[in-house]
This record gives C-alpha cells, structure tokens and sequence, in this order.
C-alpha cells in the first residue's frame, strides 16, 4: 500500500489532491502536512513513499526542501506541485531530486500518469510545463551568432585603436576612468578574449569592425 | 583533549576554560570551548567579551558537527548583540539562527528565536510583529515535546503583556499575564511571581486597587513586615504607592522601608538608591521637609564619582522641590537649571537611539506603520519640549530677574532645538522616501505571492473538486456547463498568474537580478519584433533584495519604452560590477528624442526612474540622437 503525503499550506488543496487521488488509485494511506518542518516529522514518521511538494510553502521554498527531502531519503518520490512556475524554477527542482512536476489544475489523467511515471523511475513533467521548458532552453539568448558592440564600447575601443590610453579616453568621453576600465574589461569578456590585440582581430574577422 | 573532557566543560571557570581554548588545536573542540565561554561571559554579563567568543564559535561551528551548538550559539550571540543595541547584527545572527534551526531540525529552539524577535521587535516599537512572533512562540512552545521549553511559556505570554503594556492595551495585557500566570503557577513559581507582579501593576494602572493589593499580598505571601526576595520589593513597592493613595502614610513609609532594608542587604545598588529617592519623595509628599533634607544630604555622602545620571536627576529634582517649599527660590531655580541640563543631555542621548532604533526599522519594515512612527515621534518631542517649559515656567513664576535671564537662556536653547528638527526632519524625509519604495515593492511582492498561493490555489483546488464529478452519471444537458466551468477555471487560473508575475516576478526573488533579467529579454524575444541581448559580467553573489528588485524595474521600464515607443530593430542590455560599483548600459536603434524637450517634462516612466535611482545614491545620463538611438548609463553603489 502506498503512503502518500501531501505539502501545501491551503487544507482545500491538501483535500482536492486527497479526492483526485480517491479517484484514481485504490489502495493508499493518506498524510499531509502544511510547511517544511512539518514535512520532514510527516516523511519520517509515516515512511512516505511519495510526496507532492507545493513550490511556495511559509517556511521554505520547494526547491530547498526538495533537496532536503532527496538528501535524507533517498527512495522516496517527490513530486513539484505549483500554480504556474517559470521555466528554470522547474529545471531547478528537477536537480534537487525531484522526481516529477505538476500543475495543480492538471487533468485527473494526468495525475495518474504522473504517478505511473515516478513509480517506475521515470521523470515526469506535466505537459504544459514541459512545452515552456522546452521553449526556455531552445529560445535563442542572442538572435545573433555573436554578441554586439554598445555605441560607448565601439567609441572606446576606436580610441584605443589611436593609442590612447584609459584616462585619456575618460577625458575625452567624460567618464570617469573606472569606468573606461570596466568597458575594457567588459569587452574582452563578451568576446572571450585576453587582450586586446586579438580583440580587434576577432572583431575585424566577424565582421563587427573594419 | 579527549571526548569526555569535552563535556565536562559545564564546572570549570572561564579562565581555566580561556587557557584550553588557546592551547587545543582541533577546531571542533575550539568551537565548544568558545561556546562554553562565550556562554558563560553571556551568563555574568560580560557582553564584549561574550560576543568576541560566541562569534569565534560560530566561524568554528560552521565546520564542526555540534548543530546543536551551532544554532544556540548563534541565538546567545543574537541576544548579545540586541543588549549592545546593535539590532543590525542581532537580527543578522538571529536569521541564521532561525534558517540553520529548521534545517538542522532542532525544533527546540525555534520558540526560543521567536521569543528573541519579539523582544527585539518590542524594543524597536513594531509591536505588530512584536505581537505575531511572541504569538508565535507560544504556538511554537505548545506544540514542543520538550518539559524545558515548555517551561518558558511564561515568559512569552509576560512578552506579549509587556508589548500590550506598550502600546496601552492595559485590558488585553491583563488577560495574558493571567493566562501566563495560570500556564506556570504550577511549574515555575520565579515566573509565577513575576507575572503576578506584572498582573498587580496593570491593576494599580486600570484603577482596581484592591484586586491591585489581593494580588501584591498574594506574591508576599501575607508577610507585610519582612522582603525575602527582590519580588518582594517590588511588591512591597507598590504596595507602599497603594498604601499612598490611602493616605496611610505609616504603612506607605513601612513598606518603603522594607523595601529599603532588603535593597541594602542585597547590595542592589540601583534599586537602593531608587528607592532612597522614592523615599525622599514621599517625605515630601507628607510635608515631612526635614526628613527629605536630611535624606538628600544622605544621598550626597553615599553617592560615588561614577554613579548613573539618572540618579541624579530624581535627587536634583527632589533637591529642588524642597527648596520651593522652603520659600528659597534662588536655590530652586538653580536646582532646577541643573536638572533641566542634565535631563537635556539624556534626552537627546535618547533621542539619537530612538533615531538610531526607527532607521533600522525603515530599512526593514512596512512603510505606513513607520510613516505613523515617525509622527508619533514628532509629536512626543513637541510635547517633551512643551513639558520642558511648563516645568520652567511654573517654578520660575514670581522671579522676575532670575525669569528674565531664563528666557534670554530659553531663546538660544529653541533656536539649537529648531535646528536638531529641522535636521531631523531631513533625514526623516529621506527615509521616508526610502521607506515608500521599500513598501512599494514589499506590497507588490505580498500582493503577488498572495495572488499566485492563495487564490490561485483555491481555483486549482475548485477545479480538482469538479473534476472528481463522476460525468457518466451527468445528464447529457449537464456535462456541457460543467466542461464550461473547467475551461473557465483553467482561464481565470491563467489571468491570474501573469498578472501575478508582472507584478513580481517569482524568479527575481529566487534567482536573482541576472536570471530574471535574462528571462524578461527572452520573454520579448519571443515576440520578434525587436531583438534584446542581454550580458552581464563580473555579477558573481547575489545583491541585496531591495537594490535587486528596484534595478530590475528600472531595466524593465527602460525595455518597455523601447518597446513601445523607439521603433528600433535592436537592443542590448548590459550590467556589470566592478569593486562596489554597478554599470548599466540599456541601448537601441531606435529613432531616439530630443533631449531638452524630454528634460523640460519628463515622462512618468522617467520619473519614476530618477526617483529609484536617487534612492540608490546613483548616476542617470541620457544619450539620445535621432536616427540613431538612444543609450541610457547608470551607475549604483552597491555593497
């Protein structure tokens, strides 16, 4: 028989899990309990083999508790409970050792495959959640290949190109000289390069200066 | 050092302890012994030197295994702290204290933490989250295995009075001290009296002087002749004030004298001199000038060179009081200036705590309720300073010489006292400023999160409940409304999430500045219309909450003028720290404005901007040429 537990600070929640899952499977014990301290007692007393987990509890975020949970026990399945989460809460959650991440207003089919799912090992994410997952790591950072030059930085390197030096260049931009600095600085780090020699000859190979 | 050496740590003095500290080498058994030193520095009341050892034990807990330790040293050095008046660092070890006691789940401390944020909220004077974490406590308390934390129920419930007391809730106070009183009568009789004591004082204050004086027996036991211990001098105290009232002078100077002998017996210097001052008083309330007299020459020969001014001041004040009853008004008034002077220095001591003390508060707290403080306090010095003068006046009427002078004095005083507000008043418009934004975001953040856990959890959970409808046994006529509710269910839940998000957005708080930074540029990139790259450097530790959330409005705004009204095909947003500076760069392409115009009225978004950054000390230049684009710099201090 399964022992489930569920986290989550609203009991009408904790309730509408608790019917959603009489609907769906026969035999299991149910447990909830309201924060993470609370959590953590429940799994411990009750061996809970699987648990939902809310994102936003009173005491701890659900990521720090998930990863709580994982290094404690390690059989247990945990899976990511939410409203609505952004892209990168998720895959976080999914590295703590999470096992699954669902919507609160998924379909009860859903629900069941969930289960199915993190009970033979597998990762599930509930199908919206995965279609924005998929976005946010295929949305292109940049449209371009390569990043651009801002209007200061180009000014800044066409000065350093005549020899000037940085708190020339300051004077002639009225800037102050950190400032000048951390352009340079920034520069060389967007085009991981080291100096600024083989700067100026990427840039001229991209195209970016002539 | 072996293990069981370790903990037989308990009997030996801090000098003995010191020489291991500084001859053990393995950093575990350093943390312990500096706990233990720390510990007992804490319990004589050496609050440096308990400080420098608590500090030392938490750096060496930090790779020990002694959670325990760890997480009661850290609340000791939270308490060291607050009695230091430092609430910055006391709040910072208490946090750590608190984070550190639900991860390691020592849950006995977690009523004891709570206990200290409410002392310290109490004496910062935010009773509201005074009231929740001593409420807090209690819960925490009640709900604790532990026979030694249950014992300190007591002790919050006198809290909770105590902030009640403060704020002049005298009815509701009463209620606690009785339900404390009740909680612990039975267990720890030390609380029981004090508690007892505390019920006796609000009574005397509501006016019910006789329950007042059924309950100060109560703590004497009866025993109206002797004080066995230091509750029964206080007891004895007020019952003396009672006996006043009745106009019992044999029993009013009984009492304080009682009071007196055990004061004198127990070497309590302070309470000694109090009520050797209290004594004076009540001579003089008896008309008795004599007695007084010759119990102010009294004080003057025990008093030493370094003795509190506090003291003082009742003396000089008493001193006074009985010159104006002799008829020597010279000697009053001279009495008197000195005690006005004294009593000057001390209140702008505590004037500049009490400044010290609401800035904390500002940077932390909601801003409505401080905006409140902030006039309670204008509205006290106004009175203090009214109080002041009708104190003067009165004594000085009839003098004339001596009352022209005064108000030459007076005149120069005001005009120093109208500066020190003007001053303040400065700096109270700053942190006001500072407060709003403060609350601005910290309502947004509340709103948000309120919006997203709460009601967007009870619309999930409506929706789990219809879903357990068994449709095969709907009419058909049903099935299509219900399927309709779902659907508007799923919309409304929808709705309410962006709206929740734009107001804030859950990544900010969790991931920080750059992650939600990269988020929103990708969240327009998806629209195509513009391209937005975003780079960050040198952005290695997360910034402070506030100066995290403000900048990202201030980048947000600046997007979504580009969105709307640049026309440009490309944008780049860049941030960078460098030492304890922040670079912002926010480009396009766009068809850019014309300065002047824009500077003569600038746009609300503008506004708003400058308004943050004034708030972050920082820089803001504009660099627009048509055609080209628009480039907008900003630098920030950050720590």
């Amino acid at each position: 028989m399964l022992q489930i537990g569920i986290v989550d600070d609203h009991p009408i929640v904790q309730d509408g899990i608790h019917l959603i899952l009489k609907s769906i499977i026969n035999d299991f014990e149910f447990y909830s309990a309201e924060n993470g301290a609370k959590a953590l007692q429940m799994i411990e007393k009750q061996a809970i083999d699987l648990v939902f987990l809310d994102i936003s509890l009173p005491d701890i975020h659900g990521n720090e508790l998930c990863k709580q949970i994982r290094t404690n026990w390690k059989q247990i399945k945990i899976i990511g409970l939410s409203v609505h989460q952004e892209s990168a809460i998720v895959a976080d959650f999914i590295k703590n050792g999470g096992n699954g991440f669902i919507s609160k207003s998924a379909e009860r089919s859903e629900y069941l495959k969930c289960i199915e799912s993190v009970m033979q090992n597998q990762t599930y994410l509930g199908s919206e959640i995965k279609d924005d997952l998929l976005l946010y790591m295929i949305t292109p950072k940049e449209i371009n290949n390569f990043p651009s030059l801002t209007r200061r930085e180009r000014e800044i390197i066409e000065l350093l190109t005549e020899g000037l030096t940085g708190p020339q260049i300051a004077k002639a931009l009225f800037i102050s000289p950190l400032t000048v600095e951390t352009h340079r600085k920034n520069i060389l780090q967007k085009y991981q390069v080291n100096n600024f020699q083989s700067l100026i000859s990427k840039l001229r190979k991209l195209g970016i200066l002539n | 050092m072996t293990l069981a050496s370790v903990y037989d740590l308990k009997s030996q003095s801090i000098k003995e302890l010191e020489i291991r500290y500084h001859s053990e080498r393995i950093d575990s058994n350093k943390a312990k012994l500096a706990f233990r030193i720390g510990e007992k520095h804490w319990f004589s009341r050496n609050i440096q030197e308990a400080i420098i050892y608590l500090k030392l034990a938490t750096e060496l807990n930090a790779s020990s295994k002694f959670k325990t330790n760890e997480v009661n040293g850290l609340h000791l050095l939270a308490n060291a702290y607050y009695k230091q008046e430092n609430y910055d660092l006391a709040f910072h070890s208490l946090d750590k204290a608190y984070a550190l006691a639900l991860k390691y789940q020592e849950f006995k401390f977690i009523p004891l933490i709570e206990f200290t944020y409410a002392t310290i909220y109490k004496i910062l004077g935010d009773y509201v989250k005074a009231t929740n974490f001593a409420i807090s406590s209690i819960k925490s308390i009640k709900k604790s295995n532990f026979q030694d934390v249950r014992i300190q129920i007591g002790y919050s419930y006198n809290m909770l009075g105590n902030i009640m007391e403060a704020q002049k809730q005298d009815s509701l106070a009463l209620e606690y001290y009785q339900t404390g009183y009740h909680e612990v009568k039975d267990i720890d009789p030390n609380q029981a009296q004090n508690l007892l004591l505390n019920l006796a004082n609000i009574h005397f204050k509501l006016k019910n002087y006789s329950e007042a004086k059924k309950i100060l027996l109560e703590v004497v036991e009866n025993d109206t002749i002797i004080c066995h211990s230091d509750d029964d001098m206080y007891a004895f105290l007020n019952l003396s004030e009672l006996a006043k009232l009745e106009n019992n002078k044999v029993k009013c100077l009984h009492y304080i004298n009682a009071a007196l002998e055990y004061s004198k017996s127990k070497n309590l210097d302070l309470d000694y001199h109090a009520i050797l001052n209290k004594l004076t008083s009540r001579y003089i309330d008896f008309n008795d000038i004599n007695k007084a007299d010759s119990l102010i020459e009294f004080i003057q020969t025990i008093k030493n060179q370094n003795e509190k001014k506090h003291l003082n001041l009742q003396n000089l004040l008493n001193q006074s009081k009985i010159a104006i009853a002799r008829g020597n008004y010279k000697e009053a008034y001279n009495l008197n200036a000195r005690y006005q002077q004294i009593k000057d220095s001390i209140s702008s001591a505590e004037q500049s705590k009490t400044i010290h003390k609401l800035e904390i508060l500002y940077r932390t707290e909601e801003k409505e309720h401080n905006i409140n403080q902030l006039k309670d306090m204008a509205i006290l010095e106004e009175t203090k300073k009214n109080r002041n003068y009708l104190i003067g006046g009165l004594l000085f009427l009839g003098l004339a010489t001596n009352y022209l002078w005064s108000v030459r004095n007076n005149k120069v005083k005001v005009k120093i006292h109208a500066e020190e507000v003007k001053n303040l008043m400065v700096q109270q418009q700053v942190v006001a400023l500072q407060s709003m934004i403060n609350g601005q975001e910290t309502e947004r953040t509340r709103i948000a999160r309120e919006l997203h856990d709460g009601l967007g959890g009870l619309l999930s959970a409506t929706k789990m409940h219809f879903m357990t409808i068994n449709q095969s046994k709907l009419e058909n006529s049903n099935k299509e409304p219900l399927q309709k509710c779902l659907e508007l269910l799923d919309r409304s839940n929808k709705d309410l999430r962006e709206i929740a998000h734009s107001m804030m957005p859950e990544i900010l708080l969790q991931k920080g500045l750059t992650s939600a930074l990269q988020s929103y540029c990708d969240q327009l990139n998806g629209s195509r219309i513009i391209s937005f790259e975003f780079h960050h450097f040198g952005i290695e530790s997360r910034l402070k909450n506030n100066v995290e959330i403000i900048i990202y409005r201030i980048i947000q705004e600046l997007l979504n003028n580009i969105l709307k009204h640049s026309n440009a095909s490309k944008a780049i947003v860049q941030i960078s720290k460098e030492q304890n500076k922040l670079f912002i760069t926010v480009e396009d392409d766009g068809i850019g404005f014309k300065l002047d115009q824009n500077d003569q009225q600038p746009s609300a978004g503008i506004k708003n901007i400058r308004e943050r950054i004034y708030y972050l000390n920082g820089n803001l230049s504009i660099d627009s040429k048509e055609g080209i684009g628009t480039t907008v710099y900003i630098e920030v201090a950050v720590d």
